[in-house]
Parts: C-alpha cells; structure tokens; sequence
C-alpha cells in the first residue's frame, strides 16, 4: 500500500475485504419486503389530481415546445398541421409592467373561441368521463391530430442540417 | 444543493413545463444568478426560447431577478419552490378538505397559472363549477369571491409583489426592470371588487340562436378590453402556510397516536389559534393562556375547566414534550413546541425507515444509540433545548435520508417516463380507439359497430395496458408518499438552520 493503512481504521494483520469486481446490482435482492404503499380515498383522489395537472400543465400556454424544423418542401397536409405560435412569439399575455424590458416577446392573440382547455370536475375524479371526451374532442380539430403525413416515418435523423438554428 | 435535487429540479420542469424550460431552469439552479446574454450562449438556446423560459419560470415564481449595481438584470431560479411542484396535489387537495370544491379550484387555478388578479380567478372558477352543476344552475361570483376572501385571511393565498405607486416625475431613463416591492400590510387585504355575475358553460350546441349569440359577445369582449378593476395586483398560493398546516397536522395525529383524541384535539386547538401569529420558523408558538384555549375549544367538546387544566398538565409533563409550560398566569401559560415536536417526527421517521429497510435488531440498536446520546448530553442549549452533539447527529442522519429520498423520486420519475415512452404507439393507439368510440356513442352508434372498433384493441394489448396503468399508477402513488417524508425531514433540516443562525 502506499499509505499507511492504520490511518483508515484497518488493524495490523488485518486481512483486507475482497476487491470489488464489478459494479453492484441493478436490482439487489431485498433482505425485507417494503411496507405496502398508502391506500383510501385521500391517497386515491391526490394520485387523479396528480395524473391530471400533469396532463392540463402540458396542454398549457406555459409549456414551451421547441419551435417546429423548417420543411423542405410544401406539403397538401401542412395545412391541417398544429403548428406552434407563429414566428416565436408568445402563447398568453404576461404582465408586461412587471418584467424586466430585455424579456420582452410580441404577443399572439388567442384565437376566438380557443380557451385553455382544463378539465371540468365532476364529484369522482377517478373515472374519466366519456362526456369529457367529447368535449375535448370538440376542442381538439379531429383532423389535425389524426393525419400523420409520414414525415416522421424513418425515425429521427441527426443529419438533418436544415434545421433552423439559433 | 444536491446532484438528487438538481435532478429532480430538473425532471419536475420537464414534466410541467416542457425541454426548453428545463434547460433554463437546470441552468440557473446549478450556477445561480445570471444575465441573460451568460444564459443564451451558456445554453446554446436562441435568445427568443430563453426569453419565453425566463418568462415562464417568473410567471410561477419559480424564478426571481435582481438588478445588479452596473444597471444589468440577473435571473436566477429557487431549486426549493420548483421541489415544491411535486406537492402540488397535496396543496389542492388540503384546500378542498378546507374549503370545500370552489376552494380547491382556487388553489388548483393559481398553482396552473402562478400569478392571477382576484377577478380572473373567480370568473374561471365560477366558470369551471357551473360546467359541472346541473343545466340551468350556474355558480354565483359572489360565492367564489366569499371563498377566496376566507382563503387570504387565512394567508393561505397572498398578493404578489406589485409595481409601487409612481408618483415622482418620470426619469428621462425608465430602468431596465421594475422593482417589484409589498407591504407587509397589504399582503392578504382582498381589493374591494364589485364582481356580480354567475359562471357560464362553455357548450352551448342546442340553441342556435344562443350561439350567435355568444358568438358576437366573445368577439365585442375580445375588442373592447377594458382593464380589469384589480388590474395589476396579482395572487399567488403561499406554500409557506400550507407547510405550516402539513406541519400541525403531523404534530396532531402524532399526539393522537401517543395519547388520545380530546389531547389531540387540545393541541389542534391551540395550533388553530396560533395559526396568523406564529412565523413559519418560529421555534415556539406565542403563549396561550389555559382559560383562552377552554373558550376556544370546539363547539362540540363537552370537557370541563378541570379537566383540560389536567391534559395540558398531561402533555406537558410528556417527554416529548410536545407542549410546554411557560408561566402560571391565566390558568397556566403554554406552548407547542414546534422545533421539538419536528425533531420527534424526523426522529420517528427514521427509526421507522431503519426498521423497514434493516430489521427490528438493526431498530432497537439505532434506537438506543440516539437515546444514548441524549443522556450523555446533560446540558441543554437555551434556542432548541436539543443538545448541539445530538442535533448534529441527528442533521446529518436526516440530511443523508433525504438525499436518498430526493433520489428516489427522481428514479420514480425516470421509470414512470421510460415506461411510458416504451408503450407510446399502444397508448396513442388506445387513446385513437377511445375518441373514436366516443364520437360514435355521441352520434348513436349501434352496439355492433361499438364493439368492432373496440375489439381493434387486441386483448394481450389490452393486458399490456392495463399492466402499464397500474404501474404508472403505483409509480405515481409512491411519488406522492416519498414526498410526505421529504417534507417532514426537510422542515426539521431547515428548522435546525434558522436555530443554527440564531445563535450567537
């Protein structure tokens, strides 16, 4: 040894723990089985609430996707495309009073009738509602969601140059 | 901070508020504050991205700025408040069990959007209970309103810092950001506001004319904005109360659990009017004399003056020591002894992982060793009347646990991900099969055609997902529960590091 192994606490003539050969395991047997997760109500209705901000937060002005790549070609279907805000510019309307100038961002107008869409509470959460289905599908343009124009087909390419950059 | 909170950080901003955010967010969490140029190139993100994050991350106070001495503005972003999205079903669901459903909408609407004036929220609120009421009902403003006063009296909502009152002549050089300040005073006092309206529905498909109708008044209300009448003052949900109500909740069921329910029921009392005028890190709650708490025992507890006096003799003679005795005056002056009530909850939480990870032997042994320590250490220190040698002890116990926690959820959360990622093109297929079932049960589809769409669901794929929803469920579910003993022992840690601070 190069240091004196009295200093990290092995005795003299101590034998030394065998050597690690290889990283531990992933999943290591237990010696004793976890108590069994929290049940009831309370627990039941905060696992919905959570399922369910998680799903309105991504439907929200606040989640910023990264701007759509530039197409090559015009395509029949970009027109039933969803596309993000239009030239970068913000999706709500921040109090511009109260930010500092340089974050200032041109706001895109809400289109009429295009309100944030939360989900209305009923007394069960638990259970999703087939009427709140409906309501979302009248949101939700069918066409624009199911149309797939290929263009995702061949998987993700690194190589794709004509990405916008920044 | 820890590698496990920034990991977690950054998990929690990419579930909520998607890559860009998380970029940003991750980035000032490890370097602290920074201007916006150090951010763009730091990041490698278009200046327009990182505006839209810095604005995001503000909007949910999530992220704060400064203006620096040079006159430029720097960003930085609370690791601890964005640990705090992981709770926020517990903050909505508490404010149900407190105020019913319109205030669980309130909290749940301000938690959505981070900062809201008064009349926003109680026209989405209202708007949000109507669609749910029966046809014809619809929820009154007033109402909502009334509920949203009851919830700033009782802090649990709070004004955000506003733009001061300009009354000087204006510099020829407005500054590069406002300096957003609140009185101590104003921080609960509801603006008075004439709200009168009811909530609406958002469908109306029967009456044609009553769409046109509605049609036209969305297009007048889009042109003609007037400013709302709270117009700049903005509501926030104030975490710190909610901790405060998580707190003497633990500290209420623990009594339970040792003693019985009228002790339990005393100490809830006592918390209750303690509520507004303890600090969040007081060490103690102010001294209540034995007559108020009898007058302010709940209506329905028959107990006698003699009686009480005899359980508040009970509690405090506890070795937890829960309550204490602090004067003679009134009947007898007590407290709860907030710092001391934590350590015992951080305490047992330990001894309760140790156990369910290691074994009753391995218990007993930790049991006694913090015991030991606690009869070595006969001096008592005046601020937390734990000894130094056992608080520091116990700290770096608690310090490790929760990092191990932190660690857990953000593998949680990882797994959660993975295993939805994994089954993406059967949920996307499943959610497909279900819109379009929809649409067809709302048309009056035939029994026969619903079944032929269902069966394009194969049943092994079927079984797939309903072996992926309850994983992701169970997944969830733990989330949840880690977090329970997250915050217990993170509100002993930081009660620990406002006593270290105090001491001379």
């Amino acid at each position: 040894m190069t240091f004196n192994v009295e200093a990290v606490g092995i005795g003299k003539g101590e034998s030394l723990p065998p050597s690690t050969l290889q990283p531990s395991p992933l999943f290591p047997p237990m010696e004793y089985r976890p108590v069994p997760l929290q049940t009831g109500e309370e627990v039941e209705y905060m696992l919905a609430l959570k399922q369910e901000l998680r799903g309105a937060m991504k439907n929200l002005p606040y989640f910023v996707k990264p701007a759509a790549p530039k197409k090559d070609i015009e395509r029949y279907s970009d027109k039933y495309q969803t596309s993000g805000p239009i030239d970068n510019a913000i999706d709500w309307n921040p109090d511009w009073r109260q930010l500092p100038q340089e974050l200032k961002i041109r706001v895109r107008k809400l289109r009429k009738g295009r309100t944030t869409i939360l989900i209305p509470k009923g007394k069960q959460r638990v259970s999703v509602d087939k009427e709140e289905t409906i309501k979302k599908l009248e949101e939700t343009d069918y066409i624009m969601s199911y149309f797939d124009n290929g263009e995702d087909f061949g998987a993700d390419s690194d190589d794709n140059l004509d990405e916008a950059t920044y | 901070m820890t590698q496990a909170e920034i990991k977690l950080c950054s998990l929690l901003l990419q579930e909520h508020f998607g890559e860009i955010v998380e970029k940003i967010g991750t980035y000032l969490v490890r370097t602290g504050g920074q201007p916006l140029r150090a951010i763009v190139s730091d990041t490698g993100t278009s200046l327009d991205q990182v505006k839209k994050a810095l604005c995001v991350l503000i909007q949910h106070n999530l992220g704060t700025y400064q203006i620096q001495k040079r006159g430029f503005v720097e960003y930085s972003v609370q690791c601890s408040r964005v640990l705090c999205i992981l709770r926020y079903p517990r903050y909505i669901y508490t404010a149900k069990t407190l105020y019913g459903d319109t205030g669980e909408l309130i909290v749940e609407e301000l938690l959505l959007n981070g900062k809201m004036p008064m009349s926003a929220v109680v026209t989405k609120v209202a708007d949000r209970l109507t669609e749910t009421m029966e046809d014809g009902k619809t929820m009154d403003y007033t109402e909502v309103s009334n509920t949203f006063v009851r919830l700033a009296d009782t802090h649990f909502v709070q004004r955000c810092p506003g733009v001061p009152d300009a009354s000087g002549p204006s510099d020829s050089a407005a500054p590069p950001a406002p300096t957003l300040v609140i009185d101590e005073k104003d921080m609960y006092s509801v603006p008075r506001l004439n709200l009168i309206g009811k909530g609406k529905r958002r469908r109306s498909c029967d009456d044609d004319d009553n769409g046109e109708h509605k049609a036209k008044k969305q297009k007048q209300d889009l042109e003609s904005q007037e400013p709302p009448p709270d117009d700049g003052i903005y509501w926030q949900v104030n975490l710190d109360r909610f901790h405060q109500h998580f707190r003497d909740q633990a500290i209420v069921s623990a009594v339970a659990n040792r003693m019985d329910q009228t002790s339990s029921e005393i100490v809830r009392t006592m918390l209750r009017m303690s509520e507004v005028t303890t600090s969040s890190n007081a060490a103690y709650t102010q001294p209540l004399s034995s007559n108020e708490i009898f007058r302010s025992l709940p209506a329905g507890y028959n107990i006698g003056k003699q009686v009480l006096d005899q359980y508040l003799t009970l509690l405090a003679d506890d070795p937890l020591e829960f309550i204490g005795k602090s004067g003679d005056s009134g009947g007898g002056m007590y407290v709860v002894n907030l710092h001391k009530a934590l350590a015992s909850l951080a305490t047992a939480t330990l001894e309760s992982i140790v156990q369910e990870r290691f074994g009753s032997r391995c218990a007993r042994i930790f049991r006694l060793l913090l015991r030991k320590k606690h009869l070595e250490q006969k001096q008592v220190e005046d601020f937390a009347m734990i000894p130094a040698k056992e608080a520091k002890d116990m700290l770096y116990k608690m310090l490790s646990e929760n990092f191990v926690s932190l660690q857990s959820v953000a593998n949680l959360i990882e797994r959660r991900q993975y295993e939805t990622r994994e089954n993406k093109r059967l949920l996307e297929k499943s959610q497909r099969v279900e819109a379009i079932l929809a649409s067809m049960q709302a048309t009056g589809a035939e029994e026969v055609q619903l079944q032929e769409i269902e069966e394009m669901i194969t049943a092994p794929e079927r079984q797939q997902l309903e072996s992926l929803k309850h994983t992701v469920n169970k997944i969830d579910a733990s989330e949840n529960q880690v977090d329970e003993t997250i915050f217990l022992l993170a509100s002993y840690v930081d009660s620990t590091v406002v006593a270290a601070v105090k001491k001379p």
